[in-house]
């Protein structure tokens, strides 16, 4: 029992890292990224490809992230700023289309092949913790998580771009007014956004047995989007806590064995994590009731 | 702008009757000069007609988001072999459990639609979607597990021109049937809905039974679609009903232009051919004389050209295929002109 | 056939209906007037079923509806106009008609997607009916135009065939002749005379212009501030002073400030035409021909009836809108393609219609934001973080409460406090009096005037003539046009006050 909260804890960080982006986009402007995991799976490529042929470790997770900025300032330029007044829906799927397209091209050029990260310490040593071993990758995680989470909430609670990015997303109409560019704090945003995503692959990576295309995507997306829902989608700290629990769940649900004769348990815990908190408590453990549904908007 | 009706020429006419009998070659005589494998990409093209076309109807004209439209194919393909092959029913019998299944599932998640809207519903659909492959496709007692399950083809229908000319069949009730429902009461209802809701509840129209209406329609093509594809393949396994493959059908449907049918039937069948054309026009090799750049495989080539269409039309030509097919389709019928072009449009807030 | 009992509704903070009670007859035809905000629309929503009453009841043909979901009540026969005109774009008139006609269909939705025959002569019954009613109110030459680009007083009558298509027995109509001139007003009070007795309908409707009201209506109820102020026969609630009061504000000794000669003009607006949407989407134009000065320092009040320009035109002067054409100098300078960001650092502010304020942000932080084009000056940011505390006190004692919880004057204060955080020139008011009473509405007024005092240009916009008091000079809008020019003094004239404010005289 201990083992599996233990392991669905900093299991469940790898996903809160991913869902901080998430949630980031979201605050500011209303759009689901579905392109965040992509973000990821650049930034482990260009870490790979960095390190393989002979660039430090710290350089090449450095590339990593330059990487993920770039493409997602990239989506921002190309895709989110022309829809900018579109509907949701429409950026929705033009996020998912940049994640097809990432996957697409990630298939072709790396030829399809399996290939394996290296850890960031060096060693896949344990910790010991409440006497269960956990490896120091993932402590690793746990930790940038909380720190992320904290520096984010200071962020939009504290400084003048912070507040101009929640106003944006409250009012776009008022922050024309006070002479704020929208453009500007988009592009901040989404870079902010794609950095946080790449940090969640390329911390993520080494623990998993080997990377291939849509990697971050196909393993981590919808439990981070679960994740960011669970905490509300407007709450940085509930991205934490929103991981936690859906590793939690996922790891409950690969450990007791009333689960094993369901094929796939832990997608359809995740599912029905994310079918009930829509469903009785749509802003989350820790949004704000506004946070609970845009209003009945256009459609494509 | 209303004035008598066009007059057609002589020369005209002849035009109009030259490009309908072309169209009527190239569908139904030029398949039959193939054969072999060649002839189930053709079926395969027209199978993803009906696809587009089932998306077309929850996207286009209920304005809801389906991001794991893959399940409701898949659902189709389960069930038809389960009938088939554990049950040894015939095809019609399969068919018809088939819709049932179908347009209960999609009544099932258009409930869900009632309570939970926008974009978390489409992050709803997204993860049914990914559960569905790697779990309700994993149930091995319906679904043969990872090895899939065996569909044999009716008998009647066992040739491959024979099975592609069944499908055209299939496509062109499934094409009546669409006509129907935007030509009638429900068609308009849920263009209110979609529209205005407040607009559409003074007209009368019940929002949640047009939507559930919408979401059964949408379920019954998917999963006759789905058995068809099981049909023809011969098999159906759950790795094929990938998250890749849920965006490729929103994408064929988009990019071929909402609300239209000859757009999304055209574009659907582009996307479904995409690989085969790349094939049998060496593109691969071409896109490999760009320096850096390798081989392109064919199967890759949706998911590579499928997203760069996507975007290009989202931004900069919401009416995809259909809006450039609407003047051919006016010409075609004597029609007079229209004042705008109709399609997807994206609204701004003014 | 109506009946609303002790109806109210509150919503935001905001008591929107204050058990509000109308009877509306069988083929009676009753108007609804007041003020802008005061409440009419929310009780529309209220009858139609768009919104529940937080108490009350309200009953159609003795039957308590209360309850019954929107479109149930369509079906019952209450239809419904809207004030932006309720409409399907997009799609041609005879689609909106036939989509209209929903009801009136014989078929199911079932047989009608399997395409069974009887559905196709009941479609073609359909259609003739549309044209029939498409005829009657003179749209046979629109019906297979698109509705989108189509003048708002042709939308208005194709909105009112789509709510005669769903076979109404009461009809809800919403500004009606909102964007009409006078002669247009005077051949739709005829029409709807005659479709009354053509249709069998009866009608409630809201109206901002009187005269038409008293030409059309039997009975009529005047709506301020969620409550019912008169009720009873056109004539006699236009001479009920609580309704003047109302439109006019009270009648107090006003300001007049001397005319102060040699004041420069701080903007020249020349010759504007200014339309909404891009494209095939394109309204015709909403001002046309507009040129006016603001003078340095001076408070200048726009006016006018809904749907004359108002708004249009301070979003131009703000840089929301472009126009099609003409030119707009600020200071000398030509800012008529500048971006609106860049007139806030240039110091043009505009506080919008309905307050916008950042609902989950505190006052605080509504203000800090409102200090953005300085917001590294931490000495300047100060001294107008002080003046805005002297000016609304109010304000300073609520610093750290959400914006969306205040009251609806106070969001207004806080909508003002933060436009000048920016240090503005020229600050642009768009209906600041809107939904506050009339004495909130004073206090408003009073601190616009300390803000022009201390040196702010003030451009207003209102909708009744209580801000004439504080004002210096006033334009008229009509259609988009200026149709009178001149001081406060000459603008007070009885008639005028009457024929554009749509005021009781």
């Amino acid at each position: 029992m201990g083992q599996a909260l233990i392991i669905g804890i900093v299991a469940g960080s790898g996903y809160g890292l991913i869902a901080l982006g998430l949630v980031l986009v979201y605050k500011s402007s209303g759009i689901f990224n579905f392109a965040q995991g992509e973000f990821g799976t650049i930034a482990v490529y260009a870490l790979w490809g960095a390190h393989s042929v002979g660039v430090p470790y710290g350089l090449a997770m450095l590339a990593g992230l330059a990487a993920a900025l770039a493409s997602g300032l990239a989506t921002e330029r190309f895709v989110v700023r022309p829809l900018f007044a579109a509907p949701r829906v429409t950026l929705l799927v033009a996020t998912a289309g940049v994640s097809l397209l990432a996957i697409g091209t990630e298939e072709w050029l790396g030829k399809g092949q399996l290939r394996f990260l290296p850890p960031a310490l060096g060693r896949l040593g344990r910790v010991s913790v409440f006497g269960f071993a956990v490896s120091d990758q993932r402590l690793l995680i746990l930790a940038t998580l909380a720190a992320l989470a904290l520096a984010g909430t200071w962020f939009f609670a504290r400084t003048d771009l912070g507040l101009a990015i929640l106003g944006l997303s409250q009012n776009p109409l008022a922050t024309e007014l006070m002479g704020i560019s929208a453009e500007r704090l988009s592009r901040f945003t989404w870079g902010v956004a794609a950095i946080l995503g790449g940090l969640g692959g390329i911390l993520s990576a080494p623990l998993a047995s080997g990377f291939g295309a849509g990697f971050v995507t196909l393993s981590a997306l919808i439990p981070a989007f679960t994740a960011a829902v669970l905490g509300g989608m407007t709450s940085l700290p509930g991205a934490f806590v929103g991981g936690v629990v859906v590793g939690v769940a996922e790891s409950v649900a690969v450990t007791y064995s009333v689960f094993h004769h369901v094929p796939g348990a832990p997608s359809v815990m995740v599912f029905a994590l994310l079918v009930t908190t829509l469903a009785v408590r749509p802003r989350g453990l820790l949004g704000s009731r506004s946070a609970a549904g845009a209003p009945a908007e256009p459609s494509l | 702008m209303n004035g008598a009706p066009p007059t057609t020429s002589a020369g005209g006419r002849a035009a109009r009757g030259a490009v309908v009998a072309g169209l009527a070659g190239l569908v139904l005589v030029f398949p039959l000069t193939r054969s072999g494998i060649e002839v189930n990409v053709y079926t395969e093209a027209v199978i993803y007609a009906i696809i587009g076309l089932s998306l077309n109807v929850l996207v286009g004209y209920a304005g809801q988001i389906s991001l794991g439209h893959q399940a409701f194919v898949g659902i189709g393909a389960f069930t038809a072999a389960y009938v088939t092959t554990v049950h040894e029913q015939n095809f019609v019998a399969a068919i018809g459990v088939t819709m049932l299944v179908g347009a209960a599932q999609a009544l099932l998640l258009g409930l869900v639609s009632l309570r939970i809207t926008g974009l978390y519903f489409a992050l709803v659909t997204l993860t049914y979607g990914t559960m569905a492959e790697s779990s309700l496709f994993n149930i091995t007692s319906l679904t043969g597990g990872a090895a899939g399950q065996a569909a044999p083809k009716p008998a009647a229908f066992a040739s491959d021109h024979r099975y592609y000319f069944l499908c055209l069949a299939f496509l062109a009730v499934v094409l009546y049937v669409d006509w129907r429902l935007t030509a009638t009461k429900a068609g308009r209802a849920l263009l209110a809905i979609r529209q205005d809701r407040r607009v559409a509840a003074s007209f009368g129209a019940d929002l949640k039974r047009y939507t559930l209406i919408a979401f059964m329609v949408s379920g019954v093509f998917a999963s006759v679609a789905g058995a068809l594809l099981a049909y023809n393949t011969g098999s159906v396994v759950a790795g094929q009903f990938t998250f890749q493959l849920a965006l490729v059908f929103v994408i064929m449907t988009v990019v071929g232009g909402l609300r239209s049918r000859a757009g999304v039937v055209v574009g659907s069948a582009f996307f479904a051919l995409t690989g085969f054309l790349f094939d049998k026009l060496h593109l691969a090799s071409a896109v490999s004389a760009i320096p850096l750049l390798p081989d392109l495989p064919a199967d890759l080539a949706p998911l590579v050209l499928g997203p760069l269409l996507l975007l290009f039309t989202l931004t900069r030509h919401p009416g995809g295929f259909g809006e450039l097919l609407r003047p051919i389709g006016r010409w075609l019928r004597a029609a007079p002109p229209a004042d705008r072009p109709a399609g997807a449009r994206v609204e701004s807030h003014a | 056939m109506l009946e609303v009992d002790g109806c109210s509704v509150s919503f935001g903070g905001v008591r929107a209906l204050r058990d509000i009670s109308l009877i509306v007859s069988e083929l009676e035809i009753v108007g609804i007037i007041g003020p802008n905000g005061a409440g009419k629309t929310t009780l529309f929503d209220v009858i139609n079923g768009f919104r529940r009453p937080d108490a009350g009841r309200v009953r159609f043909r003795g039957v308590d509806i209360t309850d019954l979901p929107a479109h149930q009540r369509a079906a019952a026969g209450m239809a419904r106009a809207f004030q932006n005109v309720g409409l399907i774009r997009g799609v041609t008139v005879r689609a909106n008609l036939l989509a209209a006609e929903h009801l009136a269909a014989h078929y199911s939705a079932s047989a009608g997607i399997l395409g069974l025959p009887a559905t196709w002569s009941d479609e073609r019954r359909l259609s003739r009916r549309a044209e029939t009613l498409a005829e009657i109110l003179g749209l046979t030459y629109v019906l297979d135009r698109t509705v989108d680009g189509l003048p708002y007083g042709i939308l208005k009558h194709i909105e009112l065939a789509a709510v005669l298509a769903t076979d109404p027995d009461l009809v809800l109509l919403d500004e009606p002749t909102s964007g009409m001139g006078p002669g247009e007003t005077a051949a739709f009070a005829d029409t709807l005379l005659e479709l009354r007795r053509t249709f069998q309908v009866t009608i409630l409707m809201i109206e901002h212009n009187v005269p038409f009201v008293s030409k059309v209506c039997d009975h009529v109820y005047c709506l301020d501030f969620g409550e019912t102020l008169a009720a009873g026969k056109p004539e006699e609630v236009r001479a009920n002073p609580k309704v003047v009061e109302a439109y006019l504000g009270k009648d107090e000794a006003s300001r007049r400030l001397a005319a102060r000669t040699s004041r420069e003009p701080l903007v020249v607006v020349d010759d504007l035409q200014v339309s909404y949407g891009t494209g095939q989407h394109r309204s015709p134009p909403v001002l046309r021909d507009l040129s006016f000065e603001v003078l340095e320092g001076e408070r200048l009040v726009l006016l006018g009836l809904n749907g004359a320009g108002k708004t249009t035109t301070l979003a131009t002067l703000a840089g929301l809108l472009r126009p099609d054409r003409g030119s707009i100098l600020f200071a000398g300078r030509d800012i008529t393609d500048l971006p609106a960001a860049e007139r806030v650092a240039l110091g043009i502010t505009l506080v919008p219609e309905g307050r916008q304020v950042f609902p989950g942000l505190s006052v605080e932080h509504n203000l800090r934001l409102g200090a953005w084009m300085h917001r590294h000056d931490a000495h300047q940011v100060a001294e107008c973080r002080d003046r805005v505390r002297r000016l609304f006190p109010r304000l300073a004692r609520r610093g750290w409460q959400r914006a969306g919880t205040l009251s609806g004057g106070e969001q207004q204060m806080l909508a003002i406090g933060r436009a000048l955080m920016a240090s503005p020139r020229l600050l642009l008011i768009d209906e600041a009096s809107l939904g506050l009473s009339p004495a909130i509405s004073r206090a408003v007024f009073k601190m616009i005037d300390e803000i022009n005092a201390d040196g702010v240009t003030v451009v207003l916009v209102e909708q009744g003539t209580a801000a004439l008091g504080h004002a210096d000079r006033a334009l008229i809008l009509e259609r988009g046009r200026i149709v009178h020019r001149g001081t406060s003094a000459e603008t007070d004239h009885a008639s005028l006050r009457e024929r554009y404010l749509g005021t009781p005289v």
